[in-house]
Protein backbone atom coordinates (compact mmCIF):
# COMPACT_ATOMS: atom_id res chain seq x y z
CA UNK A 1 0.00 0.00 0.00
CA UNK A 2 1.37 3.42 -0.84
CA UNK A 3 0.66 6.65 0.96
CA UNK A 4 0.21 10.10 -0.48
CA UNK A 5 3.12 11.40 1.63
CA UNK A 6 5.37 9.04 -0.33
CA UNK A 7 4.51 10.92 -3.51
CA UNK A 8 7.36 13.20 -4.67
CA UNK A 9 4.78 15.95 -5.20
CA UNK A 10 3.31 15.70 -1.69
CA UNK A 11 4.67 19.17 -0.83
CA UNK A 12 2.83 20.66 -3.79
CA UNK A 13 -0.38 18.92 -2.71
CA UNK A 14 -0.07 20.43 0.79
CA UNK A 15 0.56 23.89 -0.71
CA UNK A 16 -2.51 23.61 -2.97
CA UNK A 17 -4.77 22.56 -0.09
CA UNK A 18 -3.38 25.28 2.18
CA UNK A 19 -4.01 27.92 -0.47
CA UNK A 20 -7.58 26.72 -1.12
CA UNK A 21 -8.44 26.40 2.58
CA UNK A 22 -6.65 29.59 3.64
CA UNK A 23 -4.86 27.58 6.34
CA UNK A 24 -1.13 27.42 6.94
CA UNK A 25 0.76 24.62 5.16
CA UNK A 26 2.26 23.58 8.51
CA UNK A 27 -1.20 23.06 10.04
CA UNK A 28 -2.41 21.10 7.01
CA UNK A 29 0.64 18.84 7.24
CA UNK A 30 0.26 18.37 10.99
CA UNK A 31 -3.39 17.46 10.46
CA UNK A 32 -2.34 14.91 7.83
CA UNK A 33 0.03 13.19 10.22
CA UNK A 34 -2.16 13.39 13.34
CA UNK A 35 -5.46 12.22 11.81
CA UNK A 36 -4.43 8.62 10.94
CA UNK A 37 -3.03 8.16 14.44
CA UNK A 38 -6.46 8.88 15.89
CA UNK A 39 -8.30 6.97 13.18
CA UNK A 40 -6.27 3.83 13.90
CA UNK A 41 -7.04 3.88 17.61
CA UNK A 42 -9.97 2.10 19.20
CA UNK A 43 -12.61 4.76 19.72
CA UNK A 44 -12.85 4.23 23.49
CA UNK A 45 -9.13 4.41 24.18
CA UNK A 46 -8.27 7.20 26.59
CA UNK A 47 -11.92 8.13 27.14
CA UNK A 48 -12.98 8.34 30.78
CA UNK A 49 -16.27 6.66 31.55
CA UNK A 50 -19.00 9.01 32.72
CA UNK A 51 -20.53 9.14 36.22
CA UNK B 1 0.67 45.50 -35.28
CA UNK B 2 2.96 45.11 -32.25
CA UNK B 3 3.42 41.71 -30.64
CA UNK B 4 2.86 41.52 -26.86
CA UNK B 5 5.97 40.61 -24.85
CA UNK B 6 6.17 36.90 -24.02
CA UNK B 7 8.51 36.75 -21.03
CA UNK B 8 10.18 33.50 -20.05
CA UNK B 9 8.39 32.99 -16.77
CA UNK B 10 9.94 30.24 -14.67
CA UNK B 11 7.42 27.89 -12.95
CA UNK B 12 7.76 27.96 -9.17
CA UNK B 13 9.49 31.34 -9.18
CA UNK B 14 8.16 34.48 -7.48
CA UNK B 15 8.54 37.95 -9.00
CA UNK B 16 8.27 41.53 -7.80
CA UNK B 17 6.60 43.82 -10.33
CA UNK B 18 9.90 45.64 -10.86
CA UNK B 19 11.56 42.37 -11.96
CA UNK B 20 9.23 42.35 -14.97
CA UNK B 21 10.88 45.55 -16.24
CA UNK B 22 13.36 43.49 -18.21
CA UNK B 23 10.48 42.49 -20.51
CA UNK B 24 8.36 45.63 -20.55
CA UNK B 25 8.54 49.36 -19.96
CA UNK B 26 5.21 49.00 -18.15
CA UNK B 27 5.70 46.07 -15.73
CA UNK B 28 2.39 46.67 -13.95
CA UNK B 29 0.47 46.25 -17.19
CA UNK B 30 2.55 43.19 -18.12
CA UNK B 31 1.85 41.62 -14.70
CA UNK B 32 -1.90 42.20 -15.13
CA UNK B 33 -1.80 40.59 -18.56
CA UNK B 34 0.16 37.57 -17.33
CA UNK B 35 -2.30 37.11 -14.46
CA UNK B 36 -5.18 37.29 -16.96
CA UNK B 37 -3.47 34.67 -19.12
CA UNK B 38 -2.97 32.41 -16.07
CA UNK B 39 0.83 32.52 -16.32
CA UNK B 40 1.20 34.42 -13.05
CA UNK B 41 -0.81 34.57 -9.85
CA UNK B 42 -0.85 37.58 -7.57
CA UNK B 43 0.35 36.77 -4.04
CA UNK B 44 0.15 40.35 -2.73
CA UNK B 45 0.44 43.94 -3.95
CA UNK B 46 3.44 43.92 -6.29
CA UNK B 47 4.27 40.26 -5.64
CA UNK B 48 3.51 37.50 -8.14
CA UNK B 49 4.45 33.91 -8.78
CA UNK B 50 4.36 31.40 -11.60
CA UNK B 51 2.55 28.27 -10.36
CA UNK B 52 4.40 24.97 -10.43
CA UNK B 53 2.67 22.31 -12.49
CA UNK B 54 1.99 19.18 -10.48
CA UNK B 55 -0.23 16.13 -10.86
CA UNK B 56 -2.51 17.70 -8.23
CA UNK B 57 -2.86 20.97 -10.19
CA UNK B 58 -1.02 24.29 -10.23
CA UNK B 59 0.85 24.72 -6.93
CA UNK B 60 2.21 27.83 -5.23
CA UNK B 61 5.96 28.10 -4.64
CA UNK B 62 7.60 27.52 -1.25
CA UNK B 63 7.53 30.13 1.52
CA UNK B 64 11.26 30.61 0.96
CA UNK B 65 10.79 31.48 -2.71
CA UNK B 66 8.00 34.02 -2.00
CA UNK B 67 10.08 35.60 0.76
CA UNK B 68 13.18 35.69 -1.46
CA UNK B 69 11.28 37.75 -4.01
CA UNK B 70 9.68 39.92 -1.33
CA UNK B 71 12.93 40.77 0.46
CA UNK B 72 15.10 40.98 -2.66
CA UNK B 73 18.76 41.05 -1.61
CA UNK B 74 17.91 41.62 2.04
CA UNK B 75 18.54 38.61 4.33
CA UNK B 76 15.73 36.76 6.12
CA UNK B 77 15.35 33.66 8.25
CA UNK B 78 12.31 31.41 8.73
CA UNK B 79 12.00 30.44 12.37
CA UNK B 80 9.14 29.25 14.58
CA UNK B 81 7.74 25.74 15.14
CA UNK B 82 9.22 24.11 12.01
CA UNK B 83 12.68 24.89 13.43
CA UNK B 84 11.84 24.54 17.12
CA UNK B 85 9.93 21.25 17.05
CA UNK B 86 12.75 19.29 15.43
CA UNK B 87 15.15 20.18 18.26
CA UNK B 88 13.74 17.41 20.45
CA UNK B 89 13.10 19.76 23.37
CA UNK B 90 9.44 18.65 23.60
CA UNK B 91 7.78 21.62 21.88
CA UNK B 92 5.01 20.48 19.52
CA UNK B 93 2.75 23.49 18.89
CA UNK B 94 2.30 24.83 15.36
CA UNK B 95 1.37 28.38 14.31
CA UNK B 96 -1.17 29.52 11.79
CA UNK B 97 1.52 31.88 10.48
CA UNK B 98 5.14 31.66 9.38
CA UNK B 99 7.60 33.52 11.60
CA UNK B 100 10.20 35.38 9.56
CA UNK B 101 13.14 37.33 10.95
CA UNK B 102 14.44 40.03 8.68
CA UNK B 103 16.33 43.30 8.63
CA UNK B 104 13.62 45.47 7.06
CA UNK B 105 10.34 45.50 8.94
CA UNK B 106 8.04 44.18 11.64
CA UNK B 107 4.57 43.47 10.30
CA UNK B 108 1.90 40.85 9.79
CA UNK B 109 1.35 40.23 6.08
CA UNK B 110 -0.66 37.82 3.96
CA UNK B 111 0.83 36.42 0.76
CA UNK B 112 -1.41 34.19 -1.32
CA UNK B 113 -3.71 33.53 1.65
CA UNK B 114 -0.83 32.50 3.94
CA UNK B 115 0.01 34.62 7.01
CA UNK B 116 3.55 35.76 7.74
CA UNK B 117 4.75 37.35 10.96
CA UNK B 118 7.70 39.49 10.02
CA UNK B 119 10.02 40.50 12.84
CA UNK B 120 12.87 42.98 12.39
CA UNK B 121 15.47 41.48 14.71
CA UNK B 122 19.14 40.49 14.71
CA UNK B 123 19.84 36.94 13.58
CA UNK B 124 22.88 35.03 12.32
CA UNK B 125 23.34 34.64 8.57
CA UNK B 126 23.97 30.91 8.75
CA UNK B 127 22.35 29.82 12.01
CA UNK B 128 23.48 26.60 13.71
CA UNK B 129 20.83 24.48 15.53
CA UNK B 130 22.09 26.02 18.80
CA UNK B 131 20.70 29.36 17.60
CA UNK B 132 17.20 27.85 17.37
CA UNK B 133 17.58 26.41 20.89
CA UNK B 134 18.16 29.96 22.16
CA UNK B 135 15.36 31.25 19.93
CA UNK B 136 12.94 28.69 21.37
CA UNK B 137 13.93 29.65 24.92
CA UNK B 138 13.24 33.29 24.01
CA UNK B 139 9.83 32.42 22.55
CA UNK B 140 8.73 29.61 24.88
CA UNK B 141 5.38 31.32 25.46
CA UNK B 142 4.65 31.40 21.72
CA UNK B 143 5.69 27.74 21.50
CA UNK B 144 3.36 26.86 24.39
CA UNK B 145 6.01 25.24 26.57
CA UNK B 146 7.28 26.24 29.99
CA UNK B 147 10.85 27.34 30.63
CA UNK B 148 11.15 24.67 33.33
CA UNK B 149 10.33 21.93 30.83
CA UNK B 150 12.70 23.39 28.25
CA UNK B 151 15.47 23.57 30.84
CA UNK B 152 14.96 19.89 31.71
CA UNK B 153 15.00 18.98 28.00
CA UNK B 154 18.08 21.10 27.33
CA UNK B 155 19.99 19.55 30.25
CA UNK B 156 19.04 16.04 29.13
CA UNK B 157 20.06 16.65 25.50
CA UNK B 158 23.31 18.35 26.59
CA UNK B 159 24.10 15.26 28.66
CA UNK B 160 23.57 13.16 25.54
CA UNK B 161 26.10 15.40 23.78
CA UNK B 162 23.51 16.74 21.34
CA UNK B 163 24.68 20.39 21.27
CA UNK B 164 27.98 22.14 20.75
CA UNK B 165 28.42 23.73 24.19
CA UNK B 166 30.67 26.55 22.97
CA UNK B 167 28.23 27.46 20.18
CA UNK B 168 25.26 27.27 22.54
CA UNK B 169 26.93 29.70 24.94
CA UNK B 170 27.91 31.95 22.01
CA UNK B 171 24.34 32.01 20.65
CA UNK B 172 22.90 32.73 24.11
CA UNK B 173 25.33 35.61 24.58
CA UNK B 174 24.68 36.99 21.09
CA UNK B 175 20.91 36.57 20.84
CA UNK B 176 19.51 35.77 24.28
CA UNK B 177 18.38 37.93 27.16
CA UNK B 178 20.14 37.78 30.53
CA UNK B 179 17.48 35.33 31.72
CA UNK B 180 18.09 33.04 28.72
CA UNK B 181 21.86 33.22 29.25
CA UNK B 182 21.37 32.28 32.91
CA UNK B 183 19.16 29.32 31.95
CA UNK B 184 21.71 28.08 29.40
CA UNK B 185 24.50 28.38 31.99
CA UNK B 186 22.43 26.40 34.53
CA UNK B 187 21.75 23.67 31.96
CA UNK B 188 25.44 23.54 30.96
CA UNK B 189 26.47 23.25 34.62
CA UNK B 190 23.87 20.57 35.38
CA UNK B 191 24.87 18.57 32.28
CA UNK B 192 28.57 18.78 33.24
CA UNK B 193 27.78 17.47 36.71
CA UNK B 194 25.83 14.47 35.45
CA UNK B 195 28.13 13.54 32.54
Amino acid sequence: MSFVHEDPEFEQLLAIIARKAGISVALIEKDYWVTPRFCNRPSTEGVESGP
Amino acid sequence: MSVAAQPEIEPGRAYRTRELRRWSANPTRLAKRLVREGKLRQAAQGLFYAPLESKFGPAPPSHTELLRAFFGCSPFLISGPPKWNILGLRSTAMFAATLVYNTKRTAELTFDGQRYLLRRVRFPQDPPPEYFVVDLLQHHDMAGISLAELERGLTATLTEGRWDRRLLREMAEGYGTKATQALVERALRAASETS
